[in-house]
Order: C-alpha cells, then sequence, then structure tokens
C-alpha cells in the first residue's frame, strides 16, 4: 500500500538517521525508509521515524561490521597484525592449476600473504629485496620464494631454515618436474642440482 | 577473525522465526516490524548484521509492482545457509528452557 507521503517532521528524521549511515548506502536507505513511511499514518510516520533516528548508530554500527567481515579491517586485527608481524601457517592450494604448492595464512587476523607471483630467479631476488634480513623474522616471503621452483636455498616453508637439503615446496609434483626438464633439456630433474 | 553474532538473543529469534516461518518468502521491514513487534530501529540493524553474515539477502521491489516516482521496498529473505543456521539456532533456543533474560540473571528454578 503507498499511503501519505511523510510528514515534515517525519521526513526530516528520517533525513538525519539516513545521515548518521556510511555514504555507499545513504541512497538505499533514503528509498526504504521513504517507502516503510508511505506505509503509515502522520503519527505513525513520526513514531516510527523517532524509532528510525534512535536505531541509527546501531545500524551504523551494524553495516561497519558487515565491512570488516567482508573484508578484515587492520584496526580490528591483532595488534601485531597491524604491525606487520603476522604469524603466517602454509596449507595447500585449493586451486588445482597450482597443485603442490601451498598459500599462507595469518592464524590470527587471516591474511593471505600475496607476494608478486615470480619466477625461479625472480622469487629469491624479490624475498631478499623486500626483506633483506630473509630467514629471520618474517619467515613468510622466504617460504613463499622457497615454494618457487627455483629456490636454491631449501628453505623450509614454515621455519625459514635453509638447515633441510630436501626440498619442501612441491619440487617433485609434476608440473615441476616438467618445469625442470624444460629449463634443463636432456638432464634428469634428479641430476639437477638446485 | 572471529564473527559475532546477529545481535541480541530474543529480538534475533523473533526476526529469524518469522524469516524462518516461511522459507523463500521475502518479507520488507513493515512485514517483520508487523510480525514481530519489534521497531523498526531494532530490526534495521538486525537485518544488516544478518545480511553481513550472509544469513539474510535483499532485493528492490520487483518493477510490476512498483509504481515510478515512489519509493521502492526492500525485501528480505533468509539464504539457504541462513536458513539451515536459523532453523539450527532457534532449536538450540527452544531446547534451552527460560527466555534469554532469565537465563542471564540466573532466574531461580531455571536451568542455567
Amino acid at each position: 500500500m503507498i499511503g501519505y507521503r511523510p510528514v515534515a517532521v517525519a521526513h526530516y528524521l528520517a533525513g538525519v538517521t539516513v545521515l548518521a549511515l556510511p555514504a555507499d548506502v545513504r541512497d538505499r536507505y533514503r528509498e526504504e525508509f521513504g517507502s516503510e513511511l508511505r506505509e503509515l499514518g502522520p503519527v505513525s510516520q513520526v513514531t516510527t521515524a523517532a524509532s528510525l533516528l534512535r536505531g541509527a548508530i546501531a545500524l551504523r554500527h551494524a553495516l561497519q561490521e558487515r565491512e570488516m567481515i567482508i573484508t578484515p579491517h587492520p584496526a580490528t586485527a591483532d595488534w601485531r597484525c597491524r604491525l606487520g608481524r603476522h604469524h603466517y601457517i602454509s596449507h595447500p592450494d585449493d586451486n588445482p592449476e597450482v597443485r603442490g604448492q601451498s598459500v599462507l595464512e595469518c592464524t590470527r587476523c587471516g591474511k593471505h600473504e600475496d607476494g608478486p607471483a615470480v619466477g625461479p630467479v625472480l622469487g629469491t631476488v624479490a624475498a631478499g629485496l623486500a626483506f633483506p634480513g630473509a630467514g629471520g623474522r618474517s619467515p613468510a616471503p622466504v617460504a613463499r620464494a622457497a615454494g618457487a621452483p627455483g629456490d636454491r636455498h631449501g628453505h623450509h616453508p614454515l621455519t625459514g631454515t635453509a638447515d633441510s637439503p630436501r626440498h619442501h615446496c612441491g619440487y617433485h609434483s609434476d608440473e615441476n618436474l616438467k618445469h625442470a626438464r624444460g629449463m634443463f633439456p636432456g638432464r634428469e630433474p634428479d641430476a639437477i642440482q638446485w | 577473525m572471529s564473527q559475532r553474532g546477529p545481535g541480541p538473543i530474543e529480538p534475533t529469534q523473533k526476526v529469524l522465526t518469522a524469516l524462518a516461518g516461511q522459507p523463500g518468502r521475502e518479507l520488507h521491514a513493515t512485514d517483520l516490524r508487523a510480525r514481530t513487534g519489534l521497531p523498526v530501529g531494532i530490526i534495521y540493524p538486525m537485518l544488516a548484521r544478518l545480511e553481513a553474515l550472509q544469513w539474510v539477502d535483499s532485493g528492490w521491489q520487483r518493477p510490476p509492482v512498483h509504481r515510478p516516482g515512489s519509493p521502492r521496498r526492500r525485501y528480505y529473505r533468509l539464504t539457504p545457509h541462513g536458513l539451515a543456521m536459523a532453523r539450527g539456532e532457534l532449536a538450540r533456543a527452544r531446547a534451552r528452557p527460560g527466555t534469554a533474560t532469565e537465563r542471564r540473571h540466573g532466574h531461580p528454578g531455571r536451568q542455567q
């Protein structure tokens, strides 16, 4: 039912309510509140508009929570994450195209380590440039570099240490074996010295 | 990041009951107000939280019903995920004796 046009007071209160909301949703709620008020009589319009105004702050917080749930906001993350001290763990990537590789995710804030997708040599170089003390404080870039087929340091994806002679990066997966054969034609991957 | 629940327990139960009562049916805020008796100042924030949790989705009134120049209604309905979650939550709430307020304040004779 489309009833009365909102009375001035109700129109004003609804307008103030809308102004309290984030800018990107004001048009939506202006129209929504307008349709709500039109279904009411003049007195109910005023009481409803007053109720909307009372709930404006709660609605604003709810809308801000929505943004935080969709994209975790740094201000709400653990203080260590805000300082860039994420606690990454590695787990297998769901993407079948990168089978054998792993992704890094912070256990505290859920941030994915998404450094530049680089090739075998650039991976090591980029890790060294971005983190001159690679292998020290932040294992994430080192682990990402270790996931690249061309990593020669044998860094462990979690610890970042270079004490393991074996690759923990899916080197023996089919894709990486093909990649290695392409780089060194005529040589068996097992004979390749990384 | 831990997600908070959709809001205070009893109003949330009322809204979820109204939405889950007829799955697939879309309700607008005026419908929800009539069914729950809650003021719109509570209903809108709750719907926003339920949307954030993807329990509810919403959409504008379809054109054949809409008159040009008049504001459109926005309809809300439970998503399949939201329906499953709402039914679970409501079943759990029914299994707990007493109202949420009584449980919160340790009403005598009621199970905590």
